[in-house]
């Protein structure tokens, strides 16, 4: 067991830490995705700035602009890029799980065609897996595509489809074979957003922000070339991302966790109550001392799944139980973090009262629905009973 | 809503709490609720029991025919609430007896069983014990599998019960057993009166983790039962036990208990100091905690306002009673481990050592209470209850 970086870690950590400190603005509140309109701008910006420095995406192959990086140094990348608070949110999905998918499953043409637009921070993507009748049950979909001479129709609706209003291009998980058994009948398409008979709905979330949608499919028409992998293969590619998804999205975010923490106790230090700081009340202490051991417990469940995949082995609930805890306590942290900023944590960045320009009061309106996204809590709970302790399917 | 007492009902308080500050022996260890530490309370509080029963108050819920008080909900109410403000000692070792035994057959009995048993109990002569868990039926009872099988005027009893409170001091056994086993699992099973002393029977301990014995273990082996111990009709033993009389059970006394207890540790944290401060001063996390205790304490007392409201007005409490169990016993486990806190190593001591705070009453709550969530039917069976007599879900598996 050594928890030590290389040297060529440690310097490419000081490299991209000295980048990011002069090229995130200071004045980014950054959590999360950036979903509104100025947010989502100064975004785009950001990853044509990094696309420059060929660091959009680390793990992919030098022939696709990535760096063929180990996981060491992708968990290098990412635990910086969280703590910085990079506003890559745009990218997540394509660089986390769409271009490996891809890069997977993909023709040659395919990969020609997909991959350097997102790394140039040219294209963006989303995801349309889960059905107003098909979320934890994803199986179940519905949305049919039928073929039509050399083009598949596709008819049907998702749901919960983040940034589906921006996106250039959808990953689809389509019923094929609707005689089949049901996880043997779904295929996986790649889904130009502009085809005509697709309508895009806004959802607005509880933070008052748009970044859901539902998105209708009627008499959709795309070309054999959309498919990706075989026919009715879908379902396969679709788990295989999902993994993809849970395991490349936690690191970042407990190293922004981190960040919080930290934010939030320097807060602490310099908010004077009674003629002390606020540091100085035990319940404060206490709270913050929790949650320091809760974001350490997470950082080492992250150092497990990395270590895992440096040695190639394959996870079994590792991933899991990586996303199931972390998720939870960034949900703890957002409730610490409101609990000590009392009313003050509960404005809107905009207001001249905020402190810590808001971050709490996104956090705790977001940090519920990470629960839920890539996987329920309770799904991450099933996985883990069944795989993990070998309990009978409930 | 009115939390007062009605002239009638603030009488009877007075008659009862002037009875209890006349009467009752002030025993140093206070009620001791449990079995391991009874037998002082109990040689303590002869006389007194007598008393009570002379009154017909160690059965307070009985008819008067049958040496009871015949007391309405709310007079059981008042009386058990003033009980155990003043925390007088209950005669514990009746309670099978009082509270199950007797009720039981008063409905159910014949009138030969009645006339013979229930004076014993109330006498104090017989000590009752229930049998009804087994090794593979404990909150699923109804799979129990202790065998009856007729021959001529008798039973023969096989089988196991576990878990049975003082079954070793027991004269008799409220004893459900299987008659037939082709039926129906609920509808096969028949309730009898099973002498302890019967040659057959053989009673092992069980010590808990308190260090107290009070579980048993007890085993059947061809024992004999004459068909007239049987309650009720045969392969009706199910019902019969499923319904007693229909006696106060807001559990006000555990309620007022608690309460007790957390005041208790209250003021031991406010008289004690450490570098020149109370611990309440000096530990902010504390203060907060013993708030908490308090006001869950509060809201105890009133699940059971609720109850006993329900029942003055004729209404037989359903999950509202389980509410009040799954309350009160999670909160019992609550209160024990903030007095652990408050305590600190000093309430690890057993009541024996000098060095014991409030007699010893917080260490050994805090073995004791782990069972609380078990026995008289699981947290989970009475959420399963909740969920579906209260808020109309599906029945799980």
């Amino acid at each position: 067991m050594d928890f030590r970086f290389t040297p060529e870690e440690q310097a490419f950590r000081q490299e991209l830490r000295g980048w990011l400190r002069e090229n995130v603005p200071p004045d980014w509140e950054g959590v999360f995705l950036e979903e509104e309109e100025e947010e989502w701008t100064l975004g785009r910006a950001f990853v044509k700035k990094l696309s420059q420095k060929g660091w959009v995406a680390p793990a992919w192959p030098k022939e696709y602009a990535g760096m063929d990086a180990s996981p060491a140094m992708q968990l290098v990348y990412n635990e910086e890029m969280g703590y910085q608070r990079a506003p890559i949110g745009s990218v997540l999905q394509a660089v986390g799980y769409i271009g490996p998918a891809i890069l997977s499953f993909g023709t040659e043409e395919q990969k020609k065609q997909h991959l350097p637009p997102i790394t140039a921070g040219e294209t963006v993507w989303c995801q349309g897996f889960s059905e107003p009748e098909a979320g934890s049950d994803l199986a179940s979909l519905k949305t049919r595509a039928v073929k039509d001479g050399d083009d598949y129709v596709i008819n049907g609706d998702k749901t919960w489809t983040s940034n589906a209003h921006r996106s250039d291009w959808c990953i689809m998980l389509v019923r094929t074979d609707p005689a089949a058994p049901k996880h043997k009948g779904i295929s996986f398409f790649l889904v130009d957003m502009k085809s005509p008979g697709i309508t895009v709905q806004p959802i607005i979330n509880m933070a008052n922000v748009h970044s859901f949608n539902q998105v209708f499919f009627e008499d959709v028409r795309v070309p054999r070339s959309a498919l990706l992998g075989q026919e009715n293969q879908g379902w396969y590619i679709g788990a295989m991302t999902l993994d993809f998804e849970r395991s490349s999205l936690v690191a970042a975010a407990v190293s922004m966790a981190k960040r919080g923490l930290d934010d939030l106790v320097q807060y602490c230090k310099e908010t004077k109550v009674n003629g002390g700081s606020l540091l100085d009340n035990p319940l404060v202490r206490h709270k913050l001392a929790e949650i320091a051991i809760e974001i350490e417990v997470g950082k080492y469940m992250v150092y497990r799944v990395v270590s895992q995949q440096a040695r190639k082995e394959p996870g079994s609930i590792e991933a899991a139980v990586c996303k199931l805890y972390n998720t939870e306590m960034d949900v703890r942290l957002a409730n610490t973090g409101i609990d000590i900023l009392g009313l003050y944590g509960q404005l809107h960045r905009d207001s001249k009262w905020v402190q810590l320009m808001g971050r709490f009061q996104k956090s705790y309106l977001y940090a519920i629905a990470m629960m839920v996204g890539g996987g329920s809590s309770e799904i991450q709970r099933n996985i883990i009973a069944m795989r993990g302790l070998g309990l009978p399917r409930g | 809503m009115d939390f007062r007492d009605t002239p009638e009902e603030a009488a009877f308080r007075q008659e009862v709490r002037e009875f209890i500050a006349r009467e009752a022996p002030k025993l140093e260890q206070g009620a001791g609720i449990d079995v391991s530490g009874y037998a002082q309370v109990f040689v303590q509080s002869q006389g007194w029991f007598k008393k009570l029963g002379e009154k017909g108050w160690i059965s307070p819920a009985w008819p008067k025919e049958y040496g009871g008080a015949g007391m309405t909900v709310m007079q059981q109410f008042i009386f058990n609430e003033e009980m155990a403000e003043a925390r007088a000692p209950r005669p514990l070792h009746l309670i099978i007896g009082v509270g199950m035994a007797g009720p039981t057959l008063i409905v159910h009995g014949s009138e030969e069983q009645k006339k013979y048993y229930l004076p014993r109990i109330l006498s104090g002569e017989d000590i009752w014990c229930q049998g009804f868990s087994e090794p593979e039926a404990g909150s699923d009872l109804a799979s129990l599998r202790t065998r009856a099988v007729r021959d001529s005027d008798d039973y023969i009893v096989n089988g196991q019960k576990i878990w049975t409170s003082v079954a070793h001091l027991s004269k008799w056994m409220l004893l459900l057993a299987r008659t037939d086993p082709d039926a129906p699992k609920h509808r096969g099973i028949t309730y009898f009166i099973l002498d302890m002393k019967s040659p057959g029977v053989e009673v092992r301990p069980l010590v808990n983790m308190a260090g107290g014995h009070e579980f048993n273990e007890v085993f059947f082996d061809n024992v004999r039962v004459p068909k007239a111990n049987i309650i009720g009709e045969e392969n009706r033993g199910w019902y019969a036990a499923m319904s007693t009389l229909d006696f106060e059970r807001s559990a006000i006394g555990s309620a007022i208990g608690l309460r007790q207890t957390v005041e208790d540790i209250i003021r031991y944290a406010r008289e004690h100091t450490e570098d020149g401060g109370s611990m309440l001063d000096l530990n902010p996390m504390l203060r907060y905690e013993l708030v908490d205790r308090l006001l869950e304490a509060e809201i105890g007392q009133m699940l059971s306002y609720r109850i006993i409201s329900l029942q003055a007005k004729g209404i037989v409490p359903n999950y509202e009673a389980s509410i009040v169990k799954l309350y009160n016993m999670e909160l019992n486990q609550r209160i024990a481990r903030t007095g652990m806190n408050v305590l600190g190593p000093y309430g690890q001591l057993d009541r024996a050592s000098k060095w014991a705070p409030l007699k010893g009453r917080l260490e050994h709550m805090y073995l004791r209470s782990v069972g609380s969530t078990i026995e008289g039917g699981t947290s989970e069976i009475q959420r399963n209850i909740i969920a579906t007599r209260g808020l109309n879900l599906p029945r799980g598996d």
